[in-house]
């Protein structure tokens, strides 16, 4: 029996709570309903994860079905004292992360390469907050130029500002996900947002430049 | 998310910066890209989650039901391994015995009517005995 209360799935980061040992042994067993109530609890936590880092819908939900067949296959090793959001957490993040070289391999097989946010990204994942049609070409606009700016940023730095900023999780968190100190994460994200801020400069400069 | 109140609205963002820049009192270039940097990390906040479709599950099952080995057929492979193959070798066996026998026993018969004929003619021309050993190599 599951015996945790269902995520809130409207804000980040509610759905870190660990696993009954009764319903892991059932996960271990291969008992499916076990299993499915494990993906129903999970999706989205590990669908917004993959999204964060790959920005298209094809891609992110390929992403995440490979987390759980990762996860189901992995069950076993799997320690009761982990939490499991941060174990999925790990492989939503390695999976993203694969995917993003096997594109980006692809590309430069297929010609030049480029930043791997393309314009439908942000269309996978801004949604409009108001009904200005401005605002919401502007949101969408301003979404694509962050996720260019911490797609530039080192791998470890993208990780951590995407769990930190996106996901509202804790150095500490973020540390069991990349396994690193909570000091080394938060040296991490400091240097991913002052590397953010420099890049998101240079771009409104050239921007402004160009207008002029 | 906080915007502010003083943002004009227009058809796409870059024309609204261009906006910005041509207003009145020419802002200085610095805040505005201040402005536009702040503006844009507030994007972190904006982002609206996902949600998994109806079928999200049965499209994990079906990649894990994809992703394992095929499955094989042990029973005919056992019955293949365990029966046809011995009765094939041994069926190679006994046609080889088979025409092994066949070959020699016609090769000495065909040995024995030419040691008759030599015997026959030997008798009738009186020439005593013939050792035919070399006669037959």
């Amino acid at each position: 029996m599951i015996k945790w209360p269902a995520p809130d799935i409207s804000s980040a980061g509610k759905e870190r709570l660990y696993l009954d040992p009764e319903f892991l042994e059932r996960l271990r067993a291969g008992d499916e309903d076990a299993f499915r109530s494990l993906v129903t609890q999970y999706q989205d936590l590990v669908l917004r994860v993959c999204l964060r880092f790959l920005r298209n819908k094809e891609d992110t939900e390929d992403a995440a079905q490979d987390v759980f067949v990762e996860a189901y296959r992995n069950l076993s090793g799997f320690r009761a004292e982990a939490e499991i959001s941060t174990w999925l957490y790990r492989i939503a993040t390695t999976k993203s992360l694969d995917a993003i070289r096997r594109k980006s391999r692809k590309k430069r097989q297929d010609g030049p390469p480029s930043a791997f946010a393309g314009p439908e990204a942000a269309e996978a994942v801004s949604a409009p907050e108001s009904e200005d049609p401005g605002r919401i070409l502007e949101d969408k606009e301003r979404s694509r130029v962050l996720h260019e700016a911490i797609a530039s940023l080192p791998e470890n730095q993208r990780i951590a500002i995407t769990l930190s900023r996106f996901e509202g999780l804790g150095n500490r968190e973020i540390g069991a996900v990349l396994e690193l100190s909570v000091v080394s994460v938060d040296s991490l994200i400091y240097r991913a947002q002052k590397n953010l801020r420099k890049w998101l400069h240079k771009y409104y400069s050239r921007q402004i430049e160009n207008e002029g | 998310m906080n915007r502010q109140n003083d943002e004009k609205t227009a058809s796409n963002p870059r024309e609204r910066m261009t906006m910005k820049s041509s207003g009145n009192g020419a802002p200085d270039t610095q805040s505005r890209i201040e402005q536009e940097v702040e503006a844009t990390l507030r994007r972190f906040e904006a982002e609206a989650p996902p949600k998994a479709g109806p079928d999200f599950y049965f499209a994990v099952k079906r990649k894990i039901r994809q992703q394992e080995p095929a499955p094989r057929a042990p029973e005919r492979l056992g019955f293949g391994r365990r029966v046809l193959v011995p009765a094939f070798f041994a069926l190679m066996v006994v046609l080889n015995i088979v025409a092994a026998v066949l070959v020699f026993s016609s090769q000495k018969t065909e040995l024995q009517a030419k040691e008759q004929g030599f015997s026959a003619l030997a008798q009738e021309y009186a020439l005593g005995r013939i050792d035919y050993a070399g006669y037959s190599k």
